[in-house]
């Protein structure tokens, strides 16, 4: 029995379901034909593969087309449509719709991947057959999360293309049997309202970039492990590890731009699992790098170089286990909708991982180093130890985000530390203190061996600067925990040494200015961070009159009446003048100023936080906030009453 | 002994620092009564709103306190005090996590996790509540 359904666009999702077939299958077929072109370094398997990487390109391309085709025409006749967009949403947020959903980011990752692939083929030469052949590989399983088949009984990936009519939540509804059933479907259900800012349009894409780029060195290093070219690799793929750091590290400060905007708990950083999932990836990718450079320039660390490259690949996947599996629950803003792919995930993550180790086993007779110990006055040394830091930090992020998979494996009941941010602050600013300490002395060590007079002859006057500056400052921060204290000084210490490195060992040369500016640009953050997390300050406590006891602490929130109150908040006064609703948003306009009590001249300025009503996801507070030179004024609304 | 057999060491005396504190900053899901047994460990308690008890929140006297009665899984009901603001969609919640401690029979939080039914999980009733209009 077949209906005839009214009004509905099948033509367009057809091709696309076409298209997710030929994007894995093309996958697939590259892989196969990249194998062999290694195996017998045949330039006809070549050829093949790299027709059916373009094939696989031209695929993703067109699947992203269609989807966007559909979403802008707002035909939510399929399910991706009407559950990720709606008519009211902006036009320009309309990329957003991409990585609301698994599936769209899913295709942005393939994307990236893509991109990457042709820039390897341009430029990889006599790797490109080992090197395309793992990112093949990875494409390979990408795809097969959009697939959307059922094999046996177990549905593989979900498909962006799947109708409403067609999707399994809606098995059995009446409005099946509607032939008119779309003329009732007034709009789809629109996009979380959190994504509804700039900082989400530019954030996604980068952090996938990001992500997609540890997938180069990887690729080169399992390359590597399979022609028995155990050290060669390291020199080409250098510079995509140097823009992974890069890309990832700007995607994830991009996060914390966006939660300092827009969230409302007032800060940039919250230890949040998904934040640390990827941070994490970022800080081995880092000591990846470290060590590379060891090797580049002493030929030491083979093993670790092999294993941080690992790690750093394993952990983007675990991170997407982590976000997408639901395994997270509710405990992580950030989380993707649980589609029920966590088996999949699994599968995905643990092949690479045993893959890998394999790999390494099989070859670790040649990885090992019959080389003497390095001087502890070498900068090889230090580097490493630097390294070893940073994998020490990240086990401890690693080991706190994972809690929830702990409970899943060992049947335990552990819950997330009641307060996650000390938790983990307890740990890792003594790592930033020593993170800083290395980034300062780093580049004053010489490869092999240093003088260390003057090493110290070099360093003293960074070290006078940052002792006065940190001497100084205790007038502005006042008391202060003294961990605080170490850090503050550490960073300025580090600024200050990587400023003096450029002006008087490179004379100010710019082309071989790289760490250091990468160096001062690390310690300028952990300053930053530090000063604005440890200076923050509730000003709308209850000033009342009204004595709540010990036990009651009037923490940080404030009733404001319209019109009626005004009330003292630090040094300023506060009054809430007027609200307005546009469209969506409800703005509230409150007036911060203050008086001078001789002339009577009042200053101050406006301060307009909004909420944008959302029905279905529920309302959601954006804060305003008023940036100083030294402080920023940071207003937030709490509930619609 | 080798420097790099120091650096072991080290690195597995830190790790396993970091699993210690780990374990022993971290709360546990558990019931009132085990909560009430142990007054002053922080507890995660999982359990349901009694919409039929009255709920207390006045934001002129302090924005910050939020009062309920809570059923544990376990069927156990005591009162909560939240020291946040009323959330958001409280009522619509179908389950709701409390982290604090108990003390003298109620439950002082200091934070809470809801779970809400149609948030964003649940198309299914969106779309009968579309497709039913007729």
């Amino acid at each position: 029995m077949d209906t005839n359904y009214i009004g509905e666009h099948l033509f367009w999702g057809k091709i696309g379901n076409l298209l997710v077939i030929l994007a894995g299958t093309a996958a697939l077929l590259s892989t196969i034909s990249y194998y062999f072109a290694l195996r017998k370094n045949d330039s006809a398997w070549k050829k093949l593969a790299r027709q059916a990487f373009a094939i696989e390109t031209f695929s993703v391309l067109g699947i992203f087309g269609i989807l966007f085709y559909l979403i802008f025409n707002q035909r939510f006749e399929y399910f991706y449509v009407w559950e990720h967009s709606n008519s009211v949403m902006p036009l320009r947020y309309i990329l957003s719709c991409f990585w609301e959903g698994q599936e769209g980011s899913f295709l942005l990752w393939m994307f990236w991947h893509c991109v990457l692939g042709w820039i390897l083929i341009a430029t990889s030469k006599e790797w490109e057959n080992g090197v395309m052949f793992v990112i093949s590989l990875v494409q390979v399983f990408l795809a097969s999360m959009i697939f959307g088949i059922v094999i046996f009984g177990h549905k593989i990936g979900s498909n962006p293309f799947i109708l409403l009519r067609e999707h399994p939540d809606f098995a059995n509804l009446p409005f099946i049997k509607m032939p008119d059933y779309l003329s009732k479907i007034k709009d789809g259900r629109g996009l979380n309202p959190l994504l509804q800012n700039y900082w989400m349009t530019i954030h996604p894409p980068t952090l996938f970039l990001g992500f997609a780029s540890t997938v180069v060195p990887f690729a080169f290093a399992i390359a590597a492990l399979i022609q028995k070219k155990y050290t060669e690799w390291i020199k080409p793929a250098l510079p995509w590890t140097v823009f992974g750091v890069m890309i990832l590290g700007t995607g994830i400060l991009m996060g914390a731009a966006w939660a300092y905007e827009s969230l409302s708990f007032g800060g940039f950083w919250a230890w949040d699992p998904v934040e640390n999932a990827s941070l994490v990836p970022w800080m081995t990718m880092v000591g990846l790098l470290h060590v590379m450079l060891i090797y580049r320039y002493r030929t030491r660390s083979l093993m670790s170089t092999y294993i941080l490259d690992i790690a750093t690949f394993f952990l983007i996947l675990y991170s997407t286990f982590l976000t997408r599996s639901g395994i997270l629950g509710g405990s992580s803003v950030h989380a993707f909708t649980d589609l029920g792919m966590s088996g999949h995930l699994l599968i995905y993550m643990l092949f690479f991982l045993v893959l890998s180790i394999v790999l390494l086993v099989i070859n670790r007779k040649a990885l090992k180093e019959h080389t003497e110990e390095e001087h502890v006055s070498s900068r090889e040394f230090w580097m490493f130890i630097g390294m070893l830091v940073l994998v020490i930090g990240s086990l401890q992020i690693t080991f706190t985000t994972s809690i929830p998979v702990f409970n899943k494996l060992f049947g335990s009941k552990l819950a997330p530390p009641a307060d996650p941010i000390d938790h983990y602050n307890q740990w890792q600013v003594p790592i930033a203190i020593l993170v800083s300490l290395l980034l300062a002395i780093g580049q004053y060590f010489k490869y092999k061996k240093s003088d260390s007079k003057e090493l110290w002859k070099k360093l003293s006057l960074s070290l006078i600067i940052a002792a006065v500056i940190t001497g100084l400052s205790a007038f502005y921060l006042g008391s202060y925990r003294v961990h605080y204290y170490f850090l503050f000084f550490a960073s300025v210490f580090a600024f200050v040494a990587n400023f003096d490195y450029f002006i008087r060992t490179l004379k100010g040369k710019f082309e071989n200015s790289g760490p250091s500016i990468a160096h001062a640009g690390i310690a300028l953050i952990l300053l930053g961070a530090l000063i604005s997390n440890s200076k923050k300050e509730v000003i709308s406590r209850n000033l009342k009159n009204i004595d709540l006891g010990k036990d009651m602490p009037n923490k940080e929130n404030i009733m404001i009446e319209q019109q009626t109150d005004t009330l003292p908040m630090g040094s300023y006064f506060v009054s809430y003048t007027k609200r307005e609703q546009k469209g969506v948003n409800v703005y509230f306009d409150i007036d911060y100023y203050k008086q001078n009590p001789s002339t009577g001249k009042r200053t101050g300025f406006p301060s307009q936080p909004l909420v944008q009503l959302n029905e279905r996801m529920g309302n959601v507070a954006e804060p305003a906030t008023k940036h100083f030179l030294t402080q920023d004024i940071y207003t937030h609304h709490l509930r619609r009453t | 002994m080798k420097k790099t057999h120091i650096v072991a060491i080290i690195i597995i005396a830190i790790a396993i620092g970091a699993i210690i504190s780990t374990l022993a900053d971290s709360s546990t899901y558990a019931t009132f009564s085990v909560a009430a047994e142990n007054p002053t460990h922080t507890y995660h308690v999982v359990g349901k709103l009694n919409k039929e008890k009255p709920q207390d929140y006045n934001p002129a006297v302090n924005a910050d306190l939020f009062s309920f009665y809570l059923i544990d899984n376990s069927g156990e009901e005591h009162q909560v005090h939240l020291q946040k603001a009323k959330p958001q969609d409280f009522d619509k919640s179908e389950q709701i996590v409390v982290v604090g401690k108990m003390k003298d029979g109620s439950f002082e939080a200091a934070d809470i996790l809801m779970k809400c039914p149609s948030k964003y999980n649940n198309p299914k009733d969106d779309m009968k509540a579309v497709t039913s209009q007729r």
